[in-house]
Parts: C-alpha cells; structure tokens; sequence
C-alpha cells in the first residue's frame, strides 16, 4: 500500500499548485456559502432543535454557554442495574417533545435509594413561563414511565457553566497570538510570508467555524480547546511550505522580477509528501477514536477530522499561492515607489511599504497566478529551476 | 562515535524506555515506608466527561443586602478562582433555580484529591477581622474585615518552616492596613477567625505591601482548611449545602478505555507506516516516539493543571501523529539528500538534519506562541488544556531533534552503507540528478564533517 502511494506522490512532481488557485479559492468560499445557508434556514424556520429567530442555537452554541435544564429522575438500585437501557428510554421521551438531551450521567448518592440519572438539555423557549410548561410536561411523561414511582422525578434550570469569559478570552487570545505569531513570521521569513500566513490562519477559523454549524456540532469548552488544536496544528504546517520557500529565494536575494509562483509551487511540491504522511499520521488516531467511541465521542471527532483536512488543505493550496501573489505585487509596488522617488523625491519609501499589504490581503480569493502572467516580457526573469538551487547554495 | 558505543547508547535508551513503561503501569508497596507507588500513566488525572466527579448544590440565603444577582455572578467567579487556584482546573460552577424557586449554585469537581473536602469548605465560610483592640463583637471594631478587604488566603510557611496562612489584601484593604499599621507602631493587633482570637502580633512597622501571614505551628490541613475558609468568607453571598452527589462520566463508564484502545491501535499504526516508508530511519523515528510518549505521559501525571478531559485526550493523541512529523520532515530531507546528490548516505543524513532544523524550529515556535498565549490569557478552564498542548509541541520538538538524532547517529556506525536499511536511493530520474561541478562542490563539506563525526 506504502508503494502504490508512493507512486502517486510521485506523480505530484509536476504539480503546479499555482494552476489550481481559481478552484482552490473556490471551495472555501464554497463551505462558507453552504454554513450560512445552514444556519440562515435553521435560524429562520426554528427546526431541528432551533430556537426559532435564534441563530446562536442555529449556530450551535451548547448549552455550556448558555444553560439549559436539568432532568433528575430518581430510580434507586436500578441505575446501576439498567442503567443504559433506562437512560435510552427516558431520552427518547424528553427528545419527543423537541429538545435535543446534551449529556446525561449516574448520579449516586450514601443512600442508593436516592440513585438517579440526571439529564440535560437545552431550553427551546426564551420565555420563563414556556420552559416551565414544558418541562412540566416532560416531567409528567417521564414520571409516567415509572408508574410505581411516583414523584421520582424533578427539573432545575442550570446557568451556564463555561465561565461565562471563555469565548471572550478565547477571542482575545486568538487576537494577541495572531498578532505574536505575525511579528515572529515577519523577522524569521518575509513580512509577506507572514501576512499570507495568518490569512490561512484566519482561513482555518472560519472553516472550522463552518464545519461546525454544518455538523450541527454544539459548541462547548471541550469544542473551543479542540479548535484551537487544530488551529495550531495548520499554521505549523504552512511555516513548513514557507521555509522551502525561504530556502529557494535566499540566492535570489535583491533580484528583480522573481518568478515568486514557481518558488511557490516547487515549495509546495517538495513538502507535499510531507504534509500528506502528518495530515494521516494526526487523523488516524482520532479516527479510530471516532469509531469506537459512542455518539458524543463521535459528534466531537468529525469536526476535529474535517479540521485537520481544513488546515492541510489551507496550507498547501492556499499558502503558497497567496504569498506568491502578495509578494509579486509588493515587490512591484515598491519598485513604482523607488521609481516615483528617483523622479519626485518626494515619498518616502517606508510610507509605502506600510500601505500596500492591505490590497492584496483583500483580494485574498481573487486568482493568485494572475500577477506574474503580466510581468513584462523584456525583463531578465529570473527563471527558477532545481539546478539552480544546487548552484546557487552557499555555505 | 563507534560501534561499541553505539550499542552502548541504544542499549541505554532501550533500558530507559522499558523501565518508564513499566513504571507508567505497575504499582507496588515502597519498602519501609506506609505508602505505595502508583504507576504515573494511572495516576493522570481525568476531568468530569472522562471520569466523573462530585457535585454539590449550594442554595443561596435570601439577606437584605439587595442586588442578589450580582453578587450571585460575583460569587461564582471567586469559586471559580478558587476552585482553580486549588488545583481543581475542569471544575465547573454554574448559577441554577430549584423546584422553589430559590437560586442556587452548582458545583462541579472532577474525582481529584478528595473534592468532597473543598466543597465541604466551602459551604462553611469564615470571617477574618483584624482589630486594635480585643472584643466579643470584633467585627464592630476591625479595621479589616476579611469580606471586604481580602483578596485571596492560601497555605504558605513562616520563617522557621511551620505552616501558616498567607493573606492578600485587595487595593481597598491594602489602603486600610497600610494607614492603620503606619499610625499604630508599637500596639497590637488581634486576628480574628470566625470571631475566634487565633494571634496578636505586634505591629513592629508600617506594612504597606497589602500581605500578611497568620502563624501558629498549624499542620498543612489545619492551614488549608482556614485558608479555603477565609476564602470562601469573602463571597458576597451566604451559601448553605443542599446536596451532594457522585457524578458519573458524561461521555459514560467506558470512555477511558475506548480512548485508550482508539490510541494504541493509532499509535501501532504510525510505528508500522514509519517503518514500511522510511525503513531503518523509520525505526529511530519509532523509538523516539517511545521516548516521547513515556515523557508525555510522564508530564501529565505530574503537572498539577493537566486533568484530561476528551479534548485533552484528543490533544493528545494529535500530538502523537504531530510528533512523527519532524521526524517525517527530517527524513524527507535525508531523501532528497541522498537522491539528489552522490553523498554517502552519514553526511546525506547530516545534512538532511541541518537543513532541516530551522524548519522545525520555526513551525513549533509558531504553534508554542500560541499555547502560551492560551496559557496565559485564556480562561480558567482552557488552561489545563493549554499546558497538555505546550507540554506535547515542546517535547515533539526536542524528541525529533535530539533524540531521532541520537539514535541515528548510533546506527550509523553499525552500518553505514546498506540503501535498503535506510530506504534511500540515488534519483534515477536523469533532470534530477546533478551534473558533474556540483558533487565536487558538495563533497568539501562532507569531508569536513566526516571528521567531526
């Protein structure tokens, strides 16, 4: 098996990764599009466990955040006796009323006539007098179930239990790290290397962020901290891209009109192997997780499966090209500067330097190659081959 | 390095590996003392969804301060910093309404360290008054008052070793013990604990830096029980304990060992792929990744803030597959060393590690920004899971560069030649081979090298 992959590895060699950029860019967009079709019709319709007008439930915000109720029902000795078959039971009873049971587990107590299983799950109403009704209606069918116990159930509200700071933190953690990791990028490769990366970073948030509504996946603690895994785990693989890319401009320095797409291909070429063996190395575990484990086990690895296909797919088809592109253009904007000076000498240099990242970083979907199809054909190119990096390789 | 050391150094890490796996697992009775040793991987402790915990239910005591559900909030994010400063990291608190509609509070707590303890504690909150004079009502003449003024308590030594309670005052009880000590140099000052005298200092100077200690030769539960008191004292509500009950795992009773067998036929997996693509270079990668999951887990046993919930044991079992990725970067530098060039195959291998190295370097730091920054600015829950991620991103590093390093530089001297053992071939692919100047300025360095070697 090992050999038949490595022959197509092998076929990847005149992988131009740069051909591909109209459709690369395509299917985020693309994944982006089908989550707010997603959570626009759920929100709007209020199916599926949604509140109805209520898109932080269309999103799938859990009841971490938000709080929910919970079932207690009473049933002595027999929670350790039957415990899986009376939970099922008492589940499908709640969920026929259209609330979605989040979790539920044993409750033991010194005295086991006082066992019982404790259900939660999120209110499907905003409204005080609503959720009591209904949970007073639960609790009359589930307490049905039980004819010889009567009074054996009984329902409390819950807050929320994530610390009510943690998407805010995580927010702002998100923020400082972003910018942390763009200064190190900038001083380590090129500051276009590290816009171009921290935009495949932003790339794998939203992604993640799709995923997540189109699973229909709760959002919970254990979900952010998965998230921010994954998150770590892709721009790890998009420095590796950008060090080849380092590696092959290093001779090239001070050159003019570099042929910064092929640099970029090559570099993805070279690593691809690399990113394919990592990408499957992570997933099998947590793939085997997903198969063993029970439902909750399950609704928490897909995500995190789909993510790390996400965050491969971030930087091998999306890094190198954007930087190629972004570079391209700064080096040509700063090249109408350094004219304009020679001429006026009225700009500054650095002025201009601050300004032309934004334009660029807009255009993040718009097709990559374009730039370096319009390079003047008199221009000495700078044409990049292997040969050449063997060359030119200084000690 | 030759052969005789080479063999010495595998056989080392060989011992090293087998001795911590059989010290993650056996448990044993330690000669000539009461307690026993317990196998590090059994002692990793596991949060609510893995393995359940304790909870309790505190109800609120309606008092006529008004404003209930501020202080409500208040309070559950001081029993949070609580909770989290006693090491109980994945415990949850939330704000609920019982069948009388009374508001109570939740309490959560992972099955670590005798949780029942601390929530006991904390249904029993206790005042701290410090006065200038000694009183049966001493809360009519303190000039501290424990609820308003302290920050935090915790258990800390006095000068001569013995346990004692550290106090930290707030801005506002700074203020007031600062004024206070400053005008009163000379008289004492009584301590008061739940009305009870505990000590009455001298005051010898002014003490401004808002912290003092209340000594008086306690054991370490005598001073961990006062301190988790006089920290519960200083909620702005009256908590009584309704209820306490076990709690099962949320993920339920078999998540542990499903998380477990998914890992190890995960893991077995990644030593076969290893070994089929990569062959002997496979094999070093594979014993480094021994090494590395002993360590892990080693340091999950060990650190105070690790209690591994499913993301946790997710984090985990990433890192497993992110660890082999230096190795897989590395040898695939080796490859295109030896393919490309006429090397032999030590110095491809050296350079394939060299040439290598800031690549490694670099990605990790990126990933380590990030986990330090969770580290330090995420909430109180996340942090537990960002010190698995720094803990597992530190060691994949330090395992790929030093360790695979190691154990390839012993091999080579036991056989230096063999393609096959390496997985290694010249590229036979006539654009990819290097022309004739190019070997020649390559084969300099290596001579060099050799000698190093």
């Amino acid at each position: 098996m090992a050999k038949k992959k490595g022959n197509f590895l092998k076929s990847m060699k005149n992988f131009k990764v740069s051909n591909y950029s109209k459709i690369t860019a395509f299917v985020p967009l693309v994944i982006l599009l089908v989550a707010i079709i997603v959570v626009v019709s759920l929100g709007a319709t209020g199916t599926g466990g949604v509140r109805k007008g209520s898109y932080t439930d269309a999103v799938g915000i859990g009841i971490d955040f938000e709080g929910g109720t919970i079932l207690t029902v009473t049933l002595g000795e027999e929670v350790n006796t039957h415990y899986e078959e009376n939970a099922k039971n008492i589940i499908n009873t709640i969920e026929s009323y259209g609330v979605t049971v989040s979790n539920y587990q044993k409750q033991t107590a010194n005295n086991a006539e006082q066992n019982a299983i404790q259900f939660r799950y999120k209110n499907i109403s905003n409204n005080d007098d609503d959720i009591n009704a209904l949970n007073t209606e639960i609790r009359e069918a589930v307490n049905d179930l039980y004819p010889d116990r009567p009074n054996n159930v009984r329902y409390e509200s819950i807050g929320a239990t994530a610390a009510s700071d943690l998407l805010n933190k995580a927010g702002i953690a998100l923020a400082v790290s972003v910018a942390l990791i763009l200064i190190y990028i900038i001083i380590r490769f090129t500051l276009m290397s590290g816009f171009a990366a921290i935009i495949a970073l932003l790339h794998d948030v939203v992604i993640m962020f799709c995923l997540t509504a189109i699973c229909r996946v709760q959002i919970n603690t254990a979900y952010v901290a998965a998230m921010i895994t994954i998150i770590a785990y892709s721009i790890n693989n998009t420095i590796i891209v950008f060090d080849r890319c380092r590696e092959y401009l290093k001779p090239l320095k001070g050159q003019k009109s570099i042929d910064y797409t092929g640099i970029g291909d090559m570099a993805v070429r070279d690593t691809f192997t690399r990113s394919v063996y990592t990408t499957l190395t992570t997933m099998v575990t947590v793939v085997f997780l997903a198969i063993l484990g029970g439902e909750t086990i399950r609704q928490f690895c897909v995500p995190i499966i789909l993510g790390l296909v996400a965050g491969f797919f971030s930087s091998v088809f999306l890094a190198a090209p954007l930087w190629a592109a972004m570079s391209a253009s700064f080096d040509k904007t700063k090249e109408k500067y350094a004219k304009r000076n020679e001429v006026s000498y009225e700009k500054k240099d650095a002025e201009g330097e601050e300004q032309v990242p934004a334009k660029p970083a807009k255009n993040d979907k718009a097709p990559a190659p374009a730039q370096p199809k319009q390079k003047p054909a008199n221009n000495t190119v700078y044409k990049y081959s292997k040969k050449n990096t063997q060359f030119k390789k200084k000690k | 390095m030759n052969k005789k050391k080479s063999i010495i150094v595998l056989s080392i890490v060989a011992v090293f590996i087998i001795l911590m796996a059989v010290f993650a697992v056996v448990s044993f009775p330690i000669a000539g003392t009461v307690y026993d040793y317990n196998g590090y991987a059994k002692t990793i402790k596991l949060g609510l969804d893995m393995s359940g915990g304790v909870s309790a239910v505190y109800e609120v005591l309606p008092d006529e301060y008004g404003d209930l559900d501020v202080r409500v909030t208040g309070t559950i994010s001081s029993m949070q910093s609580l909770l989290v400063s006693k090491g109980y990291t994945e415990a949850t608190v939330s704000k609920g309404t019982n069948s009388n509609g009374n508001t109570t509070i939740r309490v959560e707590v992972p099955d670590v360290d005798d949780p029942e303890r601390v929530l006991d504690l904390i249904g029993r909150p206790a005042s701290l008054y410090f006065t200038l004079e000694q009183s049966d009502n001493p809360k009519s003449v303190a000039f501290i008052n424990g609820r308003e003024h302290l920050e935090t308590a915790y258990v800390t030594t006095d000068d001569s070793g013995n346990y004692a309670i550290g106090l930290k005052f707030n801005d506002e009880g700074s203020k007031a013990f600062a004024t206070t000590t400053s005008e009163h140099v000379g008289e004492t000052t009584y301590i008061y604990v739940d009305g009870e005298l505990m000590m009455s200092p001298k005051i010898n100077s002014a003490i401004t830096n808002g912290s003092a200690i209340i000594t008086g030769s306690y054991t370490y539960d005598e001073a961990y029980e006062y301190a988790t008191k006089l920290q519960s004292g200083t909620f702005g509500v009256t908590l009584k304990q309704t209820e306490v009950r076990n709690i099962s795992a949320t993920l339920g009773e078999n998540s542990v060992k499903i998380a477990l067998i998914a890992g190890a036929i995960g893991v077995g997996l990644i030593f076969l792929f290893m070994i089929l693509v990569y062959r002997g270079l496979g094999l070093a990668a594979d014993i480094a990744l021994c090494i590395y999951i002993v360590l892990l887990l080693w340091f999950c046993s060990v650190l105070p803030w690790v209690q591994l919930t499913l993301p946790g044991i997710a984090g985990i079992l990433l890192s497993i597959g992110m660890a082999v990725d230096g190795n897989v970067i590395i040898f695939e530098r080796i490859k295109d060393e030896y393919g490309k060039t006429s090397k032999p195959i030590p110095s491809a291998i050296k350079d394939g590690f060299r040439r290598s190295t800031a690549a490694i370097i670099d990605g990790n730091v990126t990933t380590l920004i990030g986990a330090i920054v969770l580290w330090v600015l995420g909430s109180s829950t996340v942090v537990g899971f960002a010190v698995t991620l720094f803990i597992g991103i530190l060691l994949s590093m330090v395992t790929c560069l030093l360790v695979t390093r190691l154990i390839l530089k012993c091999f080579v001297p036991l056989n230096s030649r063999s393609e096959k053992l390496y997985g290694l071939k010249r590229f036979e692919d006539a654009s990819d081979v290097v022309e004739d100047e190019e070997p020649q300025e390559e084969s300099t360095p290596v001579v060099v090298e050799e000698e190093e070697a």
